[in-house]
């Protein structure tokens, strides 16, 4: 009894055996107590705490925006100060290459004008193919509205290029304006009065030094 | 003994493939997000024709100030119920009330501008956007031509006589780009906060560097100067 590791009354066969049980358990324990050690199970919990708060966050963000800028690198937003942030409503974007309403490009544009044969004459504001389409977008809105019971509020988001002159703004601006879109939103890229100041103040440091 | 730790040791989870997925969606995520933030400016329906109004003044109304703001490639014009502004000092196109900076030709400026985003429409390939980034440097070149600070100076000289005016009419050349209309607007919304007692700017690092005018009065997150505008056409 005094030695425990020599099993008394035992035959030799018998000793045997149970010597190379134990020895088999005494390795299974060590294998376990080092895999309670940590030495290779990482404890994920709160990585995962953390990924889903980066996740929500970025889902948020995915679906805030309801201006949809298309045209690549053929437009370009300008920069503003505003404060105000975007609605969802209708939307009409002048690339450098054409007109789109929603997704459907109405009209080709060539150096910041439309070709004349869309318009009624060269000093015409009013562009056809333009209006035919908004007119189209005007009843299903207001259709939506109804079943909303709501009031169409004949509001458009005009998303713009920077170098796209104030003619063809204006042009598109009357056409709207003949199919019952009053009330003109630009899009624009947020730029605060904050930022300004700072680029301002590296301008200002750079022509100095 | 197989059994005792079975009852013991709490049933883990293994979120590992949970792990997989978030790790994939973190990145495609991240890469759709767009950080610069969206804005909008509210503007009104242009007006085809700006000239005097069919009705009669109401004598016993109080006189509005109606002022309209021209850009054009000269300068600024500027129109209120008084009549059309003479030229301002340093200033020598009849034309305009404001001219622009002095040795700068804001009409070569701009046609420069349209023949380089032209470069690229004509061959949109990853080789031409560097005509883009040109272009917008030059758009910003005419952007400082004009004088921005003598425009706010005198309108904040007008909004002292009518302060309870907001609307301003903005008309420009047809020439005129889009960044520039977005500019004015910019420029003739709020207050900003000025060294001097009339709220005016002496020098132009002064004016840029000045913050907005807090206020307490109103929704409008700064003291307003002109903030309704209504887009016209001139023809």
């Amino acid at each position: 009894m005094a030695d425990n590791n020599k099993p008394s009354g035992f035959s030799d066969e018998e000793e045997a055996r149970i010597l190379a049980q134990r020895a088999r358990e005494a390795k299974r324990n060590k294998r376990l107590a080092r895999r309670d050690e940590g030495g290779g199970g990482l404890n994920i919990n709160s990585m995962m705490d953390m990924m889903t708060i980066i996740l929500v966050f970025l889902i948020d963000s995915y679906g805030s925006n309801p201006i949809q800028v298309k045209g690549g690198a053929d437009i370009v937003i300008p920069y503003s100060t505003t404060e105000l942030s975007p609605q969802d409503t209708m939307q009409i974007t002048i690339t450098r290459k054409s007109i789109i309403v929603g997704d459907k490009t109405v009209v080709a544009v060539k150096d910041g004008k439309v070709d004349k044969s869309q318009k009624k004459g060269e000093n015409s504001f009013y562009i056809q193919p333009l209006f035919d389409q908004l007119t189209e977008e005007v009843s299903r809105h207001r259709q939506m509205a109804a079943l909303r019971k709501l009031e169409f509020d004949g509001v458009v988001t005009v998303v713009a290029d920077r170098t796209i002159p104030y003619r063809l703004v204006a042009e598109v601006m009357y056409t709207a304006g003949q199919a019952q879109l009053s009330k003109f939103k630009f899009a624009v890229v947020k730029f605060g009065r904050d930022a300004e100041i700072m680029k301002a103040t590296q301008k200002n440091g750079g022509g100095g030094g | 003994m197989a059994r005792r730790r079975q009852e013991d040791e709490e049933v883990e989870l293994n979120l590992a493939p949970i792990m997989n997925l978030v790790m994939i969606l973190i990145p495609l995520l991240l890469l759709s997000v767009v950080f610069e933030q969206m804005g909008v400016i509210n503007v009104s329906a242009p007006k085809l024709s700006v000239g005097p109004a069919n009705e009669q003044p109401n004598p016993d109304e109080e006189k509005k100030l109606n002022l309209t703001i021209g850009v054009s490639v000269s300068g600024f014009s500027l129109l209120t119920s008084d009549g059309k502004l003479s030229p301002l000092s340093g200033c020598d196109n009849p034309d305009v009330a404001i001219c622009t900076k002095k040795g700068k030709d804001v009409a070569a400026i701009l046609s420069e501008v349209k023949s380089l985003r032209g470069k690229y429409d004509s061959a949109p390939n990853d080789a031409n956007r560097v005509f883009i980034q040109q272009s917008d440097d030059k758009l910003q070149e005419a952007i400082e031509a004009y004088d921005w600070r003598r425009l706010y100076n005198t309108l904040i000289e007008m909004k002292q006589k009518f302060p309870d005016e907001k609307l301003v009419n903005l008309t420009a050349s047809p020439n005129v780009p889009f960044e520039m209309i977005v500019k004015t607007m910019d420029t003739v919304r709020y207050k900003l906060e000025s060294p001097n007692e009339n709220g005016t700017f002496d020098t132009d690092e002064k004016f840029q560097l000045a913050t907005y005018k807090e206020t307490s009065a109103g929704d409008a997150p700064y003291a307003e100067l002109f903030s309704d505008v209504a887009l016209a056409v001139a023809n």
